[in-house]
């Protein structure tokens, strides 16, 4: 009989801690499952005309093992520990979004087991590469189902990023202690920070191509398939993101590093401001370097000029961060523990992978580096060797914190020196297979690089097996282990001052006030709130992300593989989505996470229209791309001889520009919803809300209307680049409208129950915000088919 | 009298945005004759109806400038993306599949 109650805690859990734990649990769960996959293949390379892979195993393990790494690993492993300490470090008791956060959790499992089932369905998994690149990504040349599993796998897993990264963004900017200004929030919150507005802007322009992908291989639209489209749109709007993913790989390890070099050197960082303003400048020129990627596609040369030098200059703050790092530790007394010895096993090899990669920035050597074995070694000496040295700097580092426990220290050296060791043997002789393709299955021995690739297979091994012993040394501590105090490295950030591990809400003491003489502790809010337990209304536990997460996976799979499969998912999704809003209309799941310390520079919006105002900048990168795309296609049309129908051809002007009528009308509608309320208006605000959801029900049945004369004309989906581009654009577009209509189904249902007041209005106010960006964007959209 | 002006505000710019779509069909229809004036306009009028949308309907302007400061980064951040997409095919030194 299992009992029910522990069970119970990890399924429904909406406490940062325990999601920080699974997130820390599943992406061990996928960094196993990516490193198995990487043995594999590096068995098949280790000799010459190898046959333990066919081409098509070898394809798709390769591709798997770079996509799970890339994206179900490392970022999710960042997570993990941002879930549980930033929280902490700013004195807050939980993020601002508890149900979000869990929900951005079972999200990324369900992404991450649609991955893994591919691999079981007919014609194996997806085995494009972990780029994804266009025509391979199409049904011609990657027939089998598990492709459009991949897609939309992968578009579940940014939804799930999407989703975290905004309740973060609030939570730093909106709940911090009292005191703690932004300047003195720990190196590891600030580099989060600066991972969060990469992924704020990177993540939903991602979800752009996706979608476009998705779309070509379960619709049948023309994309990719198209002279207009094909694969030099993939790579912009693919590499548009894939740069700045490197960053976001890259910088919650260095934040760790930062971090680990100041505690253990027992000295300040040095130049703290510096390397903020480092990381302001790699943030802002992280999305101007992405053509590198792409000197050999053919772009003008010009283009390629340009992001040469982007991409140099993008090498400055970095080495500016790595000389602050290396002068923290001037003068130092430091002490050699385990997370140190990752930390600066970290940097040297973070620092080997940068330099590599300013000689890749050149396009005449790109030329002859592209393809080959040195851009291999350049990106896993950046992204195994910075980030995920640094995220295993930081598991030592805080493992007797989440744990109450302390690992062995003979074990954690065993593990960084045979660690180093592998690593090196690994990844530094492949600079020296400067003529070896990357892709290749297999080669001949005539070729000469049987010998080194036998050695790269032995690192790989000896890597593989460190791994070992840190998962043997951790399992034993954490039952074995000595018990951790609550500082037993001498921290200075505020996780340090708390038990081992932390009571539920953080601080038992009170709210942690930064002042100039440290930390004080205050027992009440200054709004009245107290810190204690009752606060959050028990345990505070939902059913509901885990089951909308399953709803949502389920009928992603069945999009892809089954009809009944699809409809049973969004029927499970459906139900949950009203379950949940049945637990907040009936105030089951009451927690407040007010705002009660600094709040700069967002001190005049409330943490809810911040969120939905974060999700509104993250939906202008995801428009934007396809808007993108819409241009891209729109001028390639003219070099292909494709002949766009002129307004007034395809679709009726008039007819258009009523249906936009009827969507401004909404939003003024919406507006004076808000306004009502804001006046205290009950009848107000339930007849403007009336008016806008029938507003917006007559635009979509419209569409519908304007979607079936298409059809009988016979313009479908798949008719050609521009009836392709018209479809996928309006009907994102109409899905945002549908999901508005739902919402609004709720803000009704609840104004009909008197849920909504002039002091309490916040669901009316965050929803406006977003039938705003409906309305916008349509504005945007209407003259690209109706007028142009 | 604070209500009534909230009220008027909105119904004014929601007619400043309803006569600016009036005029964008009307450029349409008028594209022949007008060149390139009419696509230029017509872009240019559905940018400031995004604006307006922003900066009244969606309250942009009630909030902190850290609102308007992040929208305009959301924007500028498509920027070079636009250029480079722009520039691709504008001026291409890639072979163009035929039909």
């Amino acid at each position: 009989m299992v009992e029910w109650g522990p069970l119970r805690r990890w399924l429904f859990t909406t406490n940062h801690k325990d999601i920080g734990i699974l997130y820390l649990l599943t992406s061990m769960y996928f960094l196993v499952a990516g490193g198995v996959l990487a043995l594999t293949f590096r068995v098949q390379l280790s000799v010459p005309e190898s046959e333990f892979l066919n081409p098509d195993s070898y394809n798709q393990a390769v591709t798997l093992h770079g996509l799970i790494m890339v994206l179900w690993v490392i970022t999710p492993m960042a997570a993990a520990f941002a879930n549980y300490v930033v929280p902490i470090q700013i004195g807050a008791k939980d993020m601002a979004f508890p149900r979000l956060n869990a929900l951005s959790y079972w999200v990324y499992l369900a992404s991450g087991m649609m991955v893994l089932s591919s691999f079981f369905a007919p014609g194996g998994t997806a085995d494009w590469g972990w780029t994804t690149y266009a025509p391979l990504n199409t049904l011609r040349f990657s027939p089998a189902t598990s492709g459009s599993v991949m897609g939309l796998a992968l578009m579940l897993l940014m939804a799930s990023g999407i989703v975290s990264t905004v309740n973060f963004l609030v939570t730093i900017f909106r709940l911090r202690a009292p005191g703690m200004k932004l300047v003195h929030m720990p190196l590891f919150t600030w580099f989060w920070l600066f991972t969060l507005l990469l992924m704020l802007w990177a993540f939903p322009a991602f979800l752009a191509p996706l979608t476009l992908l998705v779309a070509d291989r379960v619709l049948g639209t023309v994309f990719f398939t198209s002279a207009e489209g094909g694969s030099l749109l993939w790579n912009h709007l693919f590499w548009f993101f894939g740069h700045p993913e490197v960053y976001i790989l890259v910088l919650a390890g260095l934040g760790i590093i930062g971090e680990l070099f100041s505690v253990f050197s027992r000295r300040p960082v040095y130049g703290k401001k510096i390397i903020i303003a480092s990381l302001i400048a790699a943030s802002i020129l992280s999305y101007t370097v992405w053509v590198h990627h792409m000197f050999m596609t053919g772009v003008h040369r010009g283009l390629r000029e340009a992001f040469n030098i982007t991409t140099e200059i993008i090498s400055i703050p970095f080495g500016i961060i790595v000389l602050s790092y290396m002068f923290t530790l001037i003068g130092g007394r430091i002490r050699f523990k385990t997370p140190m010895l990752f930390a600066i096993g970290a940097l040297i090899l973070f620092t080997i992978g940068g330099v590599s990669g300013v000689f890749n920035s050149s396009v005449a050597l790109n030329y002859g580096l592209r393809g080959t074995f040195w851009v291999v070694a350049h990106f896993h000496y950046v992204i195994v060797g910075g980030a995920l040295t640094g995220l295993f700097a930081g598991l030592y580092y805080w493992f007797p914190k989440m744990t109450g426990r302390m690992y062995n220290e003979k074990l954690g050296k065993i593990h960084f020196i045979t660690y180093f060791v592998g690593f090196n043997l690994l990844y530094f002789p492949m600079h020296f297979l400067i003529d070896m393709p990357r892709r290749i299955v297999t080669y001949g021995a005539e070729t000469g690089w049987g010998d080194i690739n036998l050695l790269i297979t032995v690192g790989g091994f000896i890597f593989g097996f460190s791994q070992i012993v840190m998962f043997a040394n951790l399992l034993y501590s954490l039952v074995k282990g000595p018990v951790a105090d609550k500082d037993p490295w001498g921290g200075a950030s505020l996780e340090w001052i708390t038990s081992s591990p932390p009571p539920k809400f953080n601080f038992d003491e009170g709210i942690p006030v930064i002042t100039t003489q440290g930390v004080e502790f205050q027992t009440s809010a200054p709004n009245g709130g107290t810190v204690h337990e009752e606060e959050y209304g028990g345990e505070h536990l939902s059913p509901w992300p885990i089951i909308v997460s399953a709803g949502a996976g389920i009928a992603l799979l069945g999009a892809a593989l089954s009809l009944p499969l699809f409809v049973l998912g969004l029927v499970v999704f459906a139900l949950s989505v009203i379950g949940w809003g049945w637990e907040d209309l009936r105030e089951k799941f009451h927690v407040t996470v007010d705002a009660i310390g600094e709040k700069w520079p967002f001190d005049g919006v409330e943490n809810s229209s911040l969120g939905m105002w974060f999700f509104v900048f993250g939906e202008i990168t995801f428009f934007g791309s396809l808007i993108g795309g819409y241009v891209f296609l729109r001028a390639n049309s003219t070099l292909t001889g494709f002949w766009w129908p002129p307004p007034g051809q395809v679709h009726d002007i008039f007819f258009g520009a009523f249906n936009t009528i009827i969507l401004i009308t909404s939003g003024l509608t919406m507006a004076l919803a808000l306004h009502s309320i804001r006046q205290g208006s009950q009848r107000g605000l339930r007849a403007s809300l009336l008016v806008t959801f029938l507003l917006g029900l007559l635009f979509l049945i419209n569409k519908g209307i304007e979607w079936t004369e298409l059809f009988s004309e016979g313009i479908t989906f798949s008719t050609d680049i521009a009836s392709s581009t018209y479809f996928l654009l309006t009907g994102v577009h109409g899905a945002h409208v549908l999901s508005g209509l739902l919402a609004m189904v709720y803000l009704i249902t609840k104004a009909f129950r008197g849920g909504f007041s002039q002091e309490k209005h916040k669901a009316v106010e965050s929803f406006g915000i977003y039938w705003g960006v409906v309305v916008s964007v349509w504005v945007l959209l209407f003259p690209l088919f109706y007028l142009l | 009298m604070r209500e009534m002006d909230e009220e008027w505000k909105y119904t004014a710019v929601y007619g400043v945005i309803v006569v600016a779509l009036l005029m964008q069909v009307a450029l349409a229809l008028l594209s022949r004759s007008l060149g390139i004036i009419a696509p230029i306009g017509i872009l240019s009028i559905s940018g400031l109806q995004a604006t307006f949308v922003f900066m009244i309907f969606m309250q942009g302007r009630y909030g902190t400038r850290a609102i308007t400061a992040f929208m305009a980064l959301s924007v500028a951040t498509l920027l070079p993306l636009f250029i480079a997409l722009i520039f691709s095919v504008g001026f291409p030194q890639h072979a163009v599949p035929g039909p």
